[in-house]
């Protein structure tokens, strides 16, 4: 279980997320916001690439904030970016294979990854940079899971693919949640997060403003906009 | 003809050994770790006077070929802790490039100043590994056989480099990091980032200061000489692009061939020679012959 | 009588000034009390110093030698003033003018390089004006076009035509059968200017030689490599190959010839700077310069003049003096302190810097390696030759069979052009 408590990050004077407490246990919350509302920070906090503030990170009950980066991954931690960041000029199995290697260093227990996505062994031997947008991510899913780990952080997965490979990888995702996985994953747009998310927190300016199913989100979203001043509406006959 | 051809490349093997091992020396560390670093042409004086006050001090006329051996292993050592010791305390802090093409070239003047101090800056020479190898005859061309020793032990160590970087694990995740534009992803993936700086830089040291110690029976070494050193390895970086070992060979024999043509052919090229040619690279092809695009 | 009293005094007060005004002419022509600065602008950094090694050290012992063997300039000990030209044009002025408007010295010794030379002289003759020797600074340009009617600099040094009449009377006496020669230099000023030289005083007096191959190498270049040279210098097979490589360049040509058996292939090697950088580029049999005459021999051991000289030298820098550094400064000493005993004798004063500069022209010494003149502010540099090195079981190299070219053969003479003196030579021969 991933346990966030009063978490506080910031850059230099601008705070990216206030004060964030929520927990994750063997299912997939989804952070929502605008750009700008702290969730790749938050992912990225948990992840180890940025320091906080303040605030604890519990995975299983163990504070992992003080551990460097390079050893979340021994406590239990997958990142998949935002922009994938894949080694280029590697191949997909070296990809993956610097986790694997990672994850054999640090002791844990490596993963099957071909049962989660087995469309990827089709590209194997290929250079990572020559793959689509949708394949990359697949990669570097595989790379993010390979070391098995109870935490998994995914930062926009959907974000510019095509429909079809949505699904692909929603598949994928279910497929891990079913293995008991902890999943925190960021999307700017409910519509997608609804696709694979149990849950979805909606962040505004780094604070949690509403929290709760994807529908419940959508009908609450729906709301506060009814609710807006009529000239922050939108003009007629351009709805 | 064909006898004339080889008699310029055999000419040239000096040069190009010489910078192999100072070319990849710069671009292992601005390939792996994304960083500037000037300091191993200061490894490269370090080593050359090392290796000649050592020869004259434990072995002087008594030339033996494993004891040269060991003396060109010490200069390595040598040269590796010194850069690492140049990281640790230095290096480490600087965050941008103006800072570290600034900062570490004033710790190549820095190691000129230790230099001047030990050694004086007199020229020194110790010959005797370069003279007693004698020499051979190859198609009518007279080679001394040290040319033909510094030519193997540049391309073994770069073959060892190769097979490091592409067969072994720690060799993957020194690629990881070299491919990784912030450096954050091999972490991610349990690189020890630090580990593989530290390693980058002391392997980078070796190959400086077996540089400097393999020059030095041929040339002397000379106060001054590291000014050459830094250029050469610049400029055969452009040529053959960064981080690549074929590249850093290639151009090496590029650049060696060419001055050993023109010093005959057109001696007023001589020097200009490798400009020339890096100019005519970056307009063909900026990342270098052999290298892959390159963004850190 | 008021009137007679005041007269009485004005006469007085007059004849008191005149008497302590004769009483300061007196006292002008006294010599000062305290040791008598001289300045010293040598190489002690950078290239140069692979030719002139411990110049700094070489000042030094000039200096011990003139204060305890000599007795100082007109009893006066010499206090010296040595800085580090690093051989370096800019620095040579700046350090000119340290030690004359700071330090307050009254002669200056220095400069290696011509490009050291040509950047002060003039700046000696137009502003400083005190006496100036010239260790070195070879180039035909001083006197010409630098400083055509110089007053207050000399030169100690032999210049290039000097040194290329030597080099040609040593390679045809060492070589009398020759048919065929090479030569190589490093590739600026000067190295052209030695080869040119030799190859115009060679043809007057051989006609018939062939130079088969003239090459410039990079020049100071570091980490050189020299062996598409060296090949093709065995491909071409001349009888005598003469080499001008110094410092740096010395020791990398040295060592890739002797690799590559070049010794052993040409009949005849004369690698000018063979006795330079403490021995380093020394090989058994080569011919090789002497400059100011006991750069690779021991003088002291041969009865020459001076002989504490090299013993010091050899002391303190553990190798005889290399190029006549050392030589140079104190034959520079010597000069100097004859010309202000000279001034002294003539005048019964103390020499102002105008009277010691005028005074130097003419001189005849006994320098370190025999007697030597100042002729039109060029020293005749005795004992400039040329010898085999060779390797004492000692271990010292030294230089054996020297020739030694008479002045007449290589000093211009002041009425002469310097092409008239070729082709008079030739002519002689």
């Amino acid at each position: 279980m991933l346990a966030i408590e009063n978490l506080t990050v910031s850059y230099g004077t601008e705070i990216a997320v206030k004060n964030v407490s929520l927990t994750v246990s063997g299912e997939v919350v989804c952070l929502c916001g605008r750009n700008g509302s702290g969730k790749s920070t938050l992912l990225k906090a948990v992840a180890g690439i940025v320091g906080i503030d303040s605030g604890r990170i519990l995975l299983d009950g163990r504070d992992v904030v003080d551990l460097p980066l390079h050893r979340r991954l021994e406590a239990g931690i997958g990142y998949v970016p935002e922009d994938r960041k894949l080694f280029s000029e590697m191949t997909v199995r070296e990809n993956v294979e610097v986790a694997r290697i990672g994850a054999k260093a640090a002791g844990r227990e490596v993963m099957d990854v071909d049962q989660f996505l087995p469309e990827l062994a089709r590209f194997y031997d290929r250079k990572s940079k020559l793959l689509s947008g949708g394949q990359q991510k697949m990669v570097s899913i595989a790379r993010a899971i390979v070391a098995s780990p109870q935490v998994l952080l995914f930062d926009e997965l959907l974000e510019g693919l095509a429909q079809a490979m949505c699904y692909k990888i929603c598949d994928a995702v279910k497929g891990l949640k079913a293995e008991g996985k902890d999943i925190l994953c960021a999307e700017s747009s409910l519509d997608k997060a609804s696709l694979y998310a149990d849950r979805v927190i909606w962040l505004e300016q780094g604070k949690i403003v509403a929290m709760g199913t994807p529908d419940e989100i959508k009908s609450q979203m729906m709301e506060h906009i009814r609710k807006m001043p009529a000239d922050r509406k939108l003009p007629q006959g351009e709805a | 003809m064909l006898s004339t051809c080889l008699r310029y490349v055999l000419n040239s093997l000096p040069v190009v050994s010489y910078v192999i091992l100072l070319s990849f020396s710069y671009s292992f560390i601005l390939y792996i770790c994304g960083r500037v670093s000037l300091t191993f042409a200061g490894i490269y004086l370090v080593g050359a006077y090392a290796t000649v006050s050592l020869g004259m001090a434990l072995m002087g006329n008594n030339m033996s070929f494993a004891g040269f051996i060991g003396i060109l292993l010490l200069a390595c050592l040598l040269g590796a802790a010194m850069l690492v010791a140049s990281y640790l305390c230095f290096e480490r802090f600087l965050k941008t490039d103006v800072h570290r093409m600034v900062a570490t070239s004033s710790l190549l003047v820095a190691s000129r100043g230790l230099v001047k101090v030990i050694w004086g800056t007199t020229p020194v020479t110790y010959s005797a590994p370069f003279l007693s190898m004698g020499v051979s005859e190859i198609a009518g061309n007279i080679v001394p056989n040290y040319y033909l020793f510094m030519l193997a032990v540049a391309l073994l160590l770069m073959l060892a480099l190769s097979y490091f970087l592409n067969r072994t694990c720690w060799g993957m995740r020194f690629r990881a990091s070299s491919l990784d534009g912030e450096r954050t992803m091999a972490q991610a993936c349990g690189v020890n980032q630090n580990v593989v700086t530290l390693m980058t830089f002391a392997i980078a040291g070796v190959l400086a200061g077996l540089a400097g110690g393999l020059y030095a029976p041929i040339a002397g070494a000379a106060y001054g000489s590291e000014g050459n050193a830094l250029l050469l390895a610049a400029l055969s970086v452009i040529i053959g692009g960064v981080g690549s070992i074929g590249g850093a060979v290639l151009a090496a024999f590029i650049v060696g061939i060419a001055r050993a043509v023109a010093a005959i052919k057109m001696p007023v090229l001589e020097l200009a020679v490798p400009f020339i040619i890096a100019s005519i690279t970056l307009m063909l092809r900026p990342f270098g012959l052999w290298g892959k695009e390159f963004r850190y | 009588m008021f009137m007679r009293k005041s007269k009485a005094l004005v006469v007085m007060l007059t004849a008191a000034m005149l008497l302590v005004g004769a009483l300061g002419a007196a006292a002008s022509g006294e010599i000062p009390s305290g040791p008598i600065k001289i300045g010293f602008a040598v190489p002690m950094s950078g290239t140069a110093t692979s030719l002139a090694p411990d110049a700094g050290i070489n000042a030094q012992i000039a200096v011990e030698y003139i204060n305890k063997y000599e007795g100082g300039i007109l009893g006066r000990p010499v206090q010296a003033f040595i800085y580090d030209t690093k051989g370096d044009p800019q620095t040579t002025v700046d350090v000119f003018g340290k030690l004359i408007e700071n330090d307050g010295v009254e002669a200056v010794l220095g400069c290696l390089s011509s490009s050291t030379g040509l950047a002060i002289a003039p700046r000696v003759e137009n502003r400083w004006k005190i006496p100036t020797l010239l260790l070195e600074a070879t180039t035909m340009q001083m006197f010409t076009t630098a400083v055509p009617n110089p007053k207050y600099v000399y030169r100690i040094g032999p210049d290039d035509v000097m040194q290329s009449i030597t080099h040609v009377k040593a390679v045809l006496e060492n070589k009398p059968d020759l048919k065929t020669i090479a030569l190589g230099a490093p590739d600026y000023e000067w190295g052209h200017d030695v080869v040119n030289s030799f190859i115009k005083i060679l043809a007057q007096f051989r006609p018939d030689v062939e130079v088969v191959y003239t090459f410039f190498h990079p020049f100071g270049e570091a980490s050189p490599n020299f062996t598409a040279y060296i090949t093709e210098l065995m491909q071409r097979k001349p009888d005598v190959y003469v080499g001008y490589s110094w410092g740096t360049d010395g020791v990398a040509w040295h060592n890739q010839a002797k690799a590559m058996g070049l010794y052993g292939r040409i009949p005849l090697v004369f690698d000018v700077f063979a006795g330079t950088a403490k021995g380093q580029l020394a090989e058994e049999g080569v011919l090789a310069e002497t400059r100011a005459g006991n750069a690779m021999f021991p003088p002291h051991e041969l009865g020459y003049p001076n002989a504490k000289h090299a013993p010091m030298i050899l002391e303190r820098v553990g190798a005889l003096p290399t190029y006549g550094m050392g030589v140079h400064m104190l034959t520079g000493m010597l000069y100097l302190k004859a010309a202000y005993e000279k001034v002294y004798a003539l005048t019964g004063q103390y020499p102002t810097p105008e009277q010691v500069a005028t005074a130097l022209d003419g001189l005849s010494i006994i320098g370190p390696c025999g007697i030597t003149s100042m002729i039109n502010h060029q020293s005749t540099a005795p004992g400039m030759a040329v010898g085999k090195m060779h390797q004492r079981e000692d271990g010292l190299w030294v230089m054996e069979d020297l020739l030694i070219v008479p002045d007449y053969m290589r000093f211009v003479p002041p009425w002469m052009t310097v092409d008239e003196f070729i082709e008079t030579l030739g002519k002689i021969q």
